[in-house]
């Protein structure tokens, strides 16, 4: 096929980029993402075909030549269900998966021959939706044979593979030539309305790929739990619509999919491969549900665009701090970081003012939280080198929009109690991955003993990945009076500073340390009750130092000594 | 923040696939496709292609 026309490339106006930047989006901005990631999709299905070529004997039944075939029939009858089919989300999972398997990485157990064998499913489900008679080769994996935005059929083999058999009659399975009249579990349609407009959107608790990850079985909810979650639907799309007209056109333009996810740990969840879907925990009211939508689709958005622009180069180099993580990111992550959260500013900007009263201060806690933790990482991610011009104009839409939600009328101590949480976080982050150099150390360790002052430049962060996680107790107990304007407070460390004695608990920190001087949280601790600058702004050359001289004179500095030497003299 | 009204386009980085049909998206013989198709295949190769998580615990 040689006389094909040249290929044109994706036109994406600037308008996009700029109504995208500017916030919520409308069905027209929505749709150009929507078709960069239409043409992305279409791209690795290209590379899909290329690369299983290469395959060899491994696949079973599962050479694509069948699969080709049959889409290519579907496609003849209905275009559109070609499309739908591959946009679907997990459809973007699987093929991000199956690409890498059969170009040579393996990911998990899945064996290669069942992740090949999705394409057969494919294109059965394609087949499904345009109304095709239809006879082909598809795996069984948990007890399923997956049928991409229509559902699973349920067998009574754990895997394998089997012949499925569709059209007006329904579906038949040969396995091992047992024939079987195989129950569709369907994915749930919704339609929620409210003020005139209505948000469609699949429930998916059954796709083996839905939660972005190697196939699982099909979780579907019973009957209760899934009225709920339409019930959660149906209120968070009220409300927002009343309140969040903007954040309300772009999910009913970008949402596609929502996944129920069965721990209660993880808010919400969605990946750069799967465009429009939510995956979610279920949620304590609609206005907690709304906020996770609102956020994750932001995700979406910027997956979406930063296919189509270039923001930021080598954004994946891992160094730098942001409050919602307790991990080092990249630029790329920074991008979406404040970009997402900016949107949960906004939302809570409004929210705050029409909560019911027992929610007051948790709306409170978050927009102000949010806010100044968003303020913090733009603070310098507009001037990293990493960004392009773009980068720095989508940054820049970023400021400017929570310029727009300022924290005006927030109670003192819910602003010093956020300020606390981040900044111990931050303390704590830096002192968990930022390697200070040895060679600094041991001469600031040399300054000290030799009564000199500390003129040492302290040199550039050196950031290397730690295991630790977690908050600090006090950063714990800080977030907790946040959120509920008190909390319970022993007599320890952390006890003093919730009651307002610095000076005491920075002395409790500080004997701590004479105890555990291993316990970072001790640090980070003494760092807030004591003030000091540099503890506060390079933890990790106070520790490494009072380390060093641990080390040298066998007994410990002393640690307010130690911080108010480096504070007097340290630039 | 001022948003463009321009017919400014972004410079383009993505070759338009939409149109094709499923038949031709895997014979089309443009040598930016097989450039496009080579550097996800070296990107994998690299260990740098894939998909990325976004997400956010209570």
């Amino acid at each position: 096929m040689t006389d094909l026309a040249p290929l044109s490339w994706v036109r994406t106006p600037s308008l996009v980029f700029w109504q995208t930047c500017d916030g919520p989006v409308s069905s027209l901005e929505a749709t150009a993402l929507r078709h960069g990631q239409h043409s992305h999709r279409k791209l690795l299905l290209r590379t899909f075909a290329e690369a299983v070529g290469a395959v060899g004997d491994e696949l079973g039944p599962f050479r694509t030549d069948r699969a080709w075939e049959l889409l290519d029939a579907a496609e003849q009858e209905s275009p559109e269900a070609v499309a739908e089919v591959v946009m679907y989300p997990s459809v973007g999972i699987w093929l991000s998966r199956v690409l890498r398997q059969v170009l040579g990485r393996r990911l998990d157990d899945t064996p290669l021959w069942s992740e090949v064998g999705g394409f057969h499913a494919l294109a059965a489900a394609v087949a499904v939706r345009s109304g095709l008679e239809f006879e082909i080769d598809v795996p069984v994996v948990h007890g399923v044979v997956w049928l991409p935005s229509v559902g699973v059929l349920r067998t009574d083999r754990p895997t394998g593979h089997a012949v499925l058999r569709g059209g007006s009659g329904g579906f038949e399975l040969t396995i091992d030539g047992e024939v079987q009249r195989p129950r569709l579990e369907a994915v749930r349609h919704h339609v929620a309305k409210a003020g005139g407009r209505a948000l469609r959107i699949v429930l998916d608790d059954v796709d083996p790929y839905r939660e972005f990850s190697a196939p699982l079985p099909p979780r579907p909810l019973a009957e209760q739990e899934r009225a709920e979650w339409f019930r959660q639907m149906d209120g968070a799309w009220e409300l927002l619509m009343a309140r969040h007209p903007g954040f309300a056109d772009e999910l009913s333009a970008c949402l596609a999919s929502i996944v129920p996810l069965a721990g209660r740990d993880m808010f919400a969840v969605s990946s750069s491969a799967a465009f429009g879907s939510v995956a979610m925990s279920p949620k304590a009211s609609a206005v907690e549900f709304a906020e996770a939508l609102t956020h994750e689709i932001q995700h979406s958005k910027v997956n979406a665009l930063l296919d189509l622009a270039v923001l930021c180069r080598d954004g994946d180099d891992c160094r730098f701090h942001v409050p919602w993580l307790d991990h080092p990111r990249g630029v790329t992550g920074l991008l979406h970081g404040v970009y997402a959260f900016c949107s949960v500013v906004e939302y809570w900007f409004v929210e705050r003012n029409f909560v019911a009263p027992e929610l007051a201060r948790r709306a409170r806690f978050n927009f102000s939280y949010r806010r100044h933790q968003v303020a913090e990482v733009l603070s310098y991610l507009g001037d990293l080198p990493e960004l392009t011009d773009l980068g720095r104009e989508f940054v820049m839409g970023v400021s400017a929009r929570l310029d727009a939600c300022p924290a005006t009328d927030l109670p003192g101590d819910l602003a010093q109690d956020v300020e606390w949480v981040n900044t111990d976080h931050h303390v704590l982050w830096r002192l968990r991955h930022v390697q200070p150099d040895k060679q600094v150390a041991e001469a600031l360790a040399e300054a000290w003993l030799a009564g000199e002052a500390c003129d040492q430049d302290f040199g550039p962060d050196v950031v290397a990945v730690s295991p630790e996680s977690g908050r600090s107790p006090l950063g714990t107990l800080l977030k907790a009076r946040a959120l509920e304007g008190r909390a319970s407070a022993g007599t320890d460390a952390e006890g003093a500073f919730l009651h307002g004695d610095l000076d005491h608990a920075a002395k409790l920190f500080a004997a701590r340390l004479e105890a555990s001087p291993k316990d970072l949280t001790a640090w980070s601790g003494l760092a807030l009750a004591s003030g000091s600058a540099t503890l506060l702004r390079r933890p990790e050359v106070v520790h490494a130092v009072y380390h060093a001289l641990a080390l040298r004179g066998g007994t410990k500095p002393d640690p307010f000594a130690l911080t108010a030497w480096f504070d007097q003299t340290a630039s | 923040m001022t948003a463009v009204s321009s017919p400014a386009e972004l410079p383009s980085v993505m070759l338009d696939l939409v149109p094709l049909s499923l038949a031709e998206l895997r014979t089309h013989p443009s040598p930016l496709l097989r450039e496009a198709v080579q550097a996800i295949i070296a990107g994998a190769a690299a260990g740098q292609f894939g998909d990325s998580i976004q997400g956010q615990r209570d």
